[in-house]
């Protein structure tokens, strides 16, 4: 255990340093004993302090590492989450079917199924419009008959 | 870096910090920690956050010791660290009128008589001479609180860490000049509100000499 370091290691707990004790008069020696009852008054250090003291420094001294490890670590658990997400959809989705009947279709049958009856609609109006043609032709060439 | 300094063990095991040596770091805990402890606790009263405020210097010791740099012995820079930590614990105490001093005077005071109380039922000690330490621990302990900051320092680094007028001028960033003329003042200011005690003192010493 390290011992604090005292320079001048012939000094008595109390005593001034002999620098300071040049200018003492009798005054303050008697000033530095009756400031003396403090002496005893102070709390030591237990062997309790090491180790809380230590622990503290060491949470302290991990706190900017170990909150970008957190950060880390969900950002890891972020990216596997989304992982699995898309590994299950890949996995899980059935190949495409265009069968309308296929439940597994549901989703995108109301696409198909209202493209199937616009294309079934344009089929009829281009039905109906050619056999209206037909219809005009074959009444022209009635008039024509009958006009010639 | 001064090589002057090198001499001194706990430099060497501040250097020994500085390069990744956590047990050196332990040792410096293990033998600072009760002059930290008392330190503070003359500073802002036995009722303060003692030992919180001694775990500040350490803190602040192990984040510089990266910088670590010898430029005075290790005690007189760990005090210098423990002024600084005192002093911003004063002002915030005083911001946040959190602590009142004289509480703590009255605590200490109150703890102390409790616990003697207890010692009398105990072993039959005296508990007149128990109370008059008890009274005068008090009475020194207002006087040095009634002291302004830089005034306390000062005596108390002198008084209760044996330092001379350069470690204290180094400690607390001033001229040996500054410190022998904030001593005085301190010295003075005591001897006032401790006139009594000081006369008492005097006489006591004269008997025993005699």
């Amino acid at each position: 255990m390290a011992k604090p370091e005292n320079e001048n290691s012939d000094l008595k707990p109390g005593d001034a340093h002999p620098e300071l004790r040049r200018h003492f008069d009798s005054e303050d020696e008697a000033l530095w004993g009756v400031l003396g009852v403090l002496d005893d008054g102070a709390d030591k250090a237990g062997a309790d302090f090491v180790a809380r003291t230590l622990k503290r420094v060491q949470r302290s001294s991990e706190t900017p590492a170990g909150r970008l490890l957190f950060f880390k670590r969900r950002s890891i658990w972020v990216a596997a989450s989304v992982a699995v997400a898309i590994i299950a959809i890949v996995v899980f989705m059935p190949p495409g079917s265009t069968d309308p009947e296929d439940p597994r279709q549901n989703g995108n049958n109301h696409v198909a199924e209202d493209f199937s009856d616009v294309v079934d609609k344009l089929s009829g109006m281009q039905e109906e419009a050619l056999l209206s043609l037909d219809v005009a032709a074959a009444e022209d060439d009635d008039l024509a008959w009958f006009g010639s | 870096m001064a090589d002057e300094y090198l001499e001194d063990p706990d430099v060497k095991r501040m250097l020994r910090v500085r390069e990744g040596d956590e047990s050196a770091f332990e040792e410096l805990v293990a033998g600072y920690g009760s002059l930290l402890m008392g330190f503070m606790q003359r500073f802002v009263g036995p009722s303060g956050p003692v030992e919180d405020l001694a775990q500040d210097v350490f803190l602040k010791v192990h984040r510089a010791a990266k910088t670590y740099e010898p430029r005075a012995r290790f005690k007189t820079w760990l005090l210098a660290i423990a002024t600084n930590v005192c002093l911003n614990e004063k002002r915030r105490a005083a911001r946040h009128f959190q602590v009142s001093l004289d509480q703590e005077r009255d605590s200490d005071a109150e703890g102390k008589g409790s616990r003697l109380s207890e010692r009398i039922e105990d072993d039959g000690s005296r508990p007149e001479a128990d109370m008059d330490m008890v009274e005068l621990k008090s009475k020194v302990r207002s006087a040095i609180d009634a002291l302004p900051d830089n005034q306390r320092m000062a005596i108390l680094l002198a008084r209760f860490e044996q330092m001379s007028y350069a470690d204290i001028g180094a400690t607390m960033e001033l001229s040996v000049m500054a410190v022998k003329s904030l001593l005085n003042r301190a010295k003075n200011n005591l001897k006032d509100s401790l006139s009594r005690e000081i006369q008492d003192f005097l006489v006591l010493r004269a008997d025993e000499s005699t």
